[in-house]
């Protein structure tokens, strides 16, 4: 009998649970949804967690539009907190062993971890930019569609805004690149210690991550070239 | 040149690396012990809505880092634990089916023990092979339901057993100091799970080309009953991938925290994810074994 009782109850938290995650959903009613609700009910315990979360994630994965881009800001400060953790532990793994060419490259590897955060936040910044109404909706090209100057000015927005989404991509692609390279360079610093490498491996090591600051400082040098020109 | 010097020597840096200091020089060429980062697999992050089940069972087998990148993007829990789910549950049914199946064609069906009564006089086995003996034969478990009730407890215990045991992993991985969600926490688990059924559908193929050698060969009544109860036995066998896959993911989440705790903290979690699953070890067949014995009584 308390068997009988228990299932009851469970059954009666599950039904609670799938009307919880139907009402949460986006109000389809197809096979998937179905099986989703069902699944709700007998494993209840499992979308229970995830109904008591933030409205982020859900309301997220019902919007149609720009389905990533949102949340990767996030996704990007993770990878850079990871692979800063992953540097120093193999940079505090030296012991002293590259321990001068590592004085000396500490400079250019803050440089290089401030060349990171900055690089995100104008990654963030565009994606914001990009985000916006005036980047998306074309609601001057309703009014204004038969004036020719009008239309110029149109066709010039929109390649401007193509260059942007061309620097932005290029931006990221430069971040997450060098994030890998550095990745890699980190494994080899453990592999050279523990297959006991000379020193000037490990140095020459370091100084190549110091070095890959360089690749993100192309954006920036670009941009302030451009300022001085400028002036 | 050091014999180690060879193994490590570094590969050509990527192409917008301009810096003088990481010029490629060409006598380094990469071997095959330097695993090489693609750099594609570091891209932007995927989409969890372009994922189908079929795309997450193949990421599963081939590329459990990007599925593992792919749980890290906020909306990805709510979009993939569904097809987690789904893939564990199917995993689970198709091994149920399968063993209802070959226990049919064995004509041998297990009967079962209450555990209150085995615990009362644990004389004799809580589990034991008879005769199938019915006017329908060998068909007989399928009709009366107790191949149902088969399917349903392994499908159903399996993953119940995880949600017995949700609380303690998210409690112990707090106090390894991994900063986990309780969402996290359910999606790793649940992806756990996905794994596992991957794995024990993997191995039913061989288990049941051994169990019909069995059957047809007509083996020894201790030979027949050994290989019906190494069958029942496969999912946990199985669910070792689902914990080593599960240790990984938290050993990633500990080379997030600052390195000096990571060292501290990374046994200690491995100690923690070892006695989680020995929790689940112990709960996952306590609920199989109850959850079909009671359906196999109702049936």
């Amino acid at each position: 009998m308390l068997l009988l009782e228990t299932t009851i109850f469970y059954l009666l938290l599950g039904v609670t649970v799938a009307v919880a995650v139907y009402i949460r959903g986006d109000g389809r009613m197809d096979v998937n949804a179905a099986l989703q609700l069902v699944a709700a009910c007998v494993f209840w315990p499992l979308f229970v967690p995830m109904l008591l979360a933030t409205d982020e994630a859900s309301t997220a994965s019902r919007s149609p539009a720009h389905p990533a881009k949102a949340e990767e800001p996030d996704a990007l400060s993770a990878a850079i907190d990871q692979v800063e953790a992953e540097l120093d532990a193999a940079l505090s793994g030296l012991d002293g062993w590259a321990e001068d060419v590592l004085n000396s490259e500490q400079h250019r590897l803050e440089e290089l971890r401030t060349a990171w955060k900055l690089q995100a936040d104008r990654i963030r910044q565009l994606d914001r930019l990009l985000g916006e109404p005036a980047a998306r909706v074309d609601s001057l090209s309703e009014v204004g569609g038969d004036v020719e100057r009008a239309r110029q000015s149109e066709n010039v927005r929109q390649g401007n805004i193509r260059q942007l989404i061309a620097l932005r991509n290029q931006m990221h692609a430069d971040l997450v690149g060098t994030l890998a390279w550095v990745r890699e360079l980190v494994t080899m610093i453990h592999l050279a210690k523990f297959s006991g490498a000379p020193a000037a491996r490990a140095e020459e090591l370091v100084v190549q991550i110091a070095a890959a600051v360089q690749g993100l400082s192309e954006v920036s040098a670009w941009r302030e070239q451009e300022e001085v020109a400028a002036r | 040149m050091y014999a180690s010097e060879r193994v490590f020597r570094p590969r050509k840096p990527p192409a917008f690396l301009k810096s003088s200091a990481v010029e490629h020089q060409s006598d380094t060429a990469p071997t095959a012990a330097v695993e090489e980062v693609e750099l594609e697999q570091i891209g932007e992050p995927d989409d969890p809505r372009d994922f189908s089940a079929l795309a997450i069972a193949e990421l599963l087998l081939k590329d459990r880092w990007r599925l593992y990148r792919l749980l890290r993007v906020p909306t990805a829990p709510a979009v993939l634990l569904p097809w987690l789910l789904a893939i564990a549950l199917a995993g689970f049914v198709l091994f149920g089916v399968t063993m209802a199946l070959v226990m049919s064609a064995a004509g041998k069906w297990p009967e079962l023990t209450s555990i209150a009564a085995w615990i009362d006089s644990p004389s004799s086995a809580p589990l034991s092979f008879e005769a199938i003996e019915a006017p329908l034969g060998e068909l007989a478990p399928w009709v009366n339901g107790k191949a149902a009730a088969l399917v349903f407890a392994y499908a159903f215990g399996l993953v119940a057993a995880s949600c017995v045991c949700l609380p303690s992993l998210y409690f112990y991985c707090l106090l390894a100091g991994v900063r986990m969600t309780m969402v996290e926490v359910v999606v790793h688990a649940v992806k756990s799970k996905a794994v596992a059924a991957v794995a024990l559908v993997g191995i039913l193929p061989i288990y049941v080309a051994i169990a019909m050698g069995v059957t047809i060969f007509d083996a020894s009544e201790p030979v027949v009953q050994a290989t019906m109860l190494l069958g029942l036995v496969l999912p946990f066998i199985a669910g070792f991938w689902g914990t080593a896959a599960l240790y990984q993911v938290f050993s990633r989440l500990c080379e997030t925290m600052p390195p000096n705790r990571a060292k501290r903290r990374k046994c200690f979690l491995r100690r923690l994810v070892l006695s989680w699953s020995g929790i689940y070890s112990v709960v996952m067949p306590v609920m199989i074994y109850s959850a079909w014995e009671v359906l196999s009584r109702v049936a």
